[in-house]
């Protein structure tokens, strides 16, 4: 059994994990029938479907935890109960934009997985080292477009500084912890994001450099996953407005 | 009976991959049976399979024309690898067009081209039409072809 503050401290932080890749695959989702090249379209969708998947996971070890519906928790919880970072709800932009998240995230994801996959707690376990096997395909896809923009024509490069320059800030929120990690941290049950952030900077910033691209300095990093745009509102006024319609939909 | 009831299920094919069953994919965990009452733990493949509810309910059926009354269908956790697929099943993709995928430590090579064996092949896109796998070009033929991820 869990210890009741544990359990609830790993809830709040499965739900935030949910969160994230909901609200990224609602933006990546934005992009089917609109990417540049076909094959993009194709893959852009991908990502997407992966993403909701790896939400499906968490919400799936939550639900195991406190019962809870995890369609439930997707599609008819507020705005302001959301708890994922900002750079996620951000709106899609131009191409170079999506992608430079995208990297970010993945670069992200990627490390925090890695290091999940020997979580004590064995369930979480267990879920990050199989998604930790679809993000590889995640990031290189992610870092082939950031490099062919960065080292591309002068427009994509530009783009592409413009989309890191507003971004980065927003990515250093990963790495804040949520109120009450600490205990999660110390049962060894997630890894210390504090921990990660060192390397994280390290291995991006040697990337983005080695494609030409300045990593931006100091920037307003936001200080908790309650801080929201107003994006989040019209994202998730869109994605919720068939279940809220019609709470007994079923099938599509 | 568990017998009858295991070559019941390699008759569900994968619907993103219709020359391959969920046996031999390796996807099939166990299947207990007590009379007509069965119960088969399986595992999906990559987890956002949009194709995991049709596989389930078709797990049921083809369960319950080999005579089983009561179908319990687990869904377990154990991630699935590409190195539980038999190797009939991979010779199967080869046939079909679709690089079958590498041994696990080959993870980050390039497979083949399935059409004529050249190992000059470009990556197009790690994503294709489906969730497992990735868009190449052969060099040496011009094929356009699929190759199924390894993981």
């Amino acid at each position: 059994m869990l210890d009741p503050y544990l359990k609830e401290a790993l809830v709040g932080k499965l739900t935030a994990l949910a969160d994230d890749e909901v609200v990224l695959a609602q933006r990546l989702s934005e992009w089917v029938a609109h990417a540049p090249i076909l094959e993009e379209d194709i893959a852009i969708a991908n990502l997407a479907q992966d993403e909701l998947g790896h939400a499906k996971l968490y919400l799936e070890l939550r639900q195991e935890l406190d019962g809870s519906d995890p369609d439930q928790v997707v599609f008819l919880r507020d705005p302001l109960d959301y708890g994922n970072a900002v750079l996620v709800e951000l709106p899609r932009g131009n191409w170079a934009f999506t992608m430079v998240r995208q990297y970010l995230f993945d670069a992200y994801e990627g490390l925090w997985l890695r290091e999940a996959a020997s979580s004590r707690y064995a369930p979480l376990a267990e879920v990050a080292a199989r998604i930790l096997k679809e993000e590889r395909f995640h990031l290189k896809h992610s870092s082939l477009w950031v490099e062919r923009l960065a080292l591309g024509t002068e427009e994509s490069h530009r783009r592409a500084q413009e989309a890191l320059d507003l971004l980065f800030p927003y990515a250093r929120q990963l790495f804040r912890p949520l109120e009450g990690e600490e205990a999660l941290v110390e049962a060894g049950f997630v890894p210390d994001l504090k921990a990660l952030e060192g390397p994280y900077l390290e291995e991006v910033g040697s990337f983005l450099k080695g494609v030409g691209l300045r990593v931006p300095e100091g920037g307003y990093v936001p200080k908790s996953r309650k801080e929201h745009t107003e994006h989040l509102w019209s994202l998730l006024a869109e994605m919720q407005s068939v279940a809220r319609w019609d709470r007994e939909a079923k099938a599509w | 009976m568990v017998e009858r009831y295991f070559e019941a299920l390699k008759g569900v094919k994968d619907p993103e991959i219709p020359v391959l069953n969920i046996v031999e994919m390796g996807m099939v965990l166990g299947l207990e049976a007590e009379g007509d009452r069965v119960r088969v733990r399986f595992r999906p493949t990559f987890s956002g399979c949009p194709a995991l509810a049709l596989i389930r309910e078709e797990i049921q059926r083809a369960l319950e024309e080999a005579g089983a009354k009561e179908v319990e269908v687990v869904e377990e956790r154990t991630p699935w690898t590409t190195e539980a697929m038999t190797e009939e099943a991979k010779e199967k993709l080869r046939a079909y067009g679709v690089a079958p995928p590498l041994p696990l430590p080959m993870a980050h090579q390039d497979p083949p081209c399935p059409r004529c064996g050249s190992q000059r092949v470009v990556l197009k896109n790690p994503f294709g039409a489906t969730l497992c796998k990735m868009l190449y070009q052969c060099q040496a033929c011009g094929e356009v072809f699929e190759a199924f991820k390894t993981v």
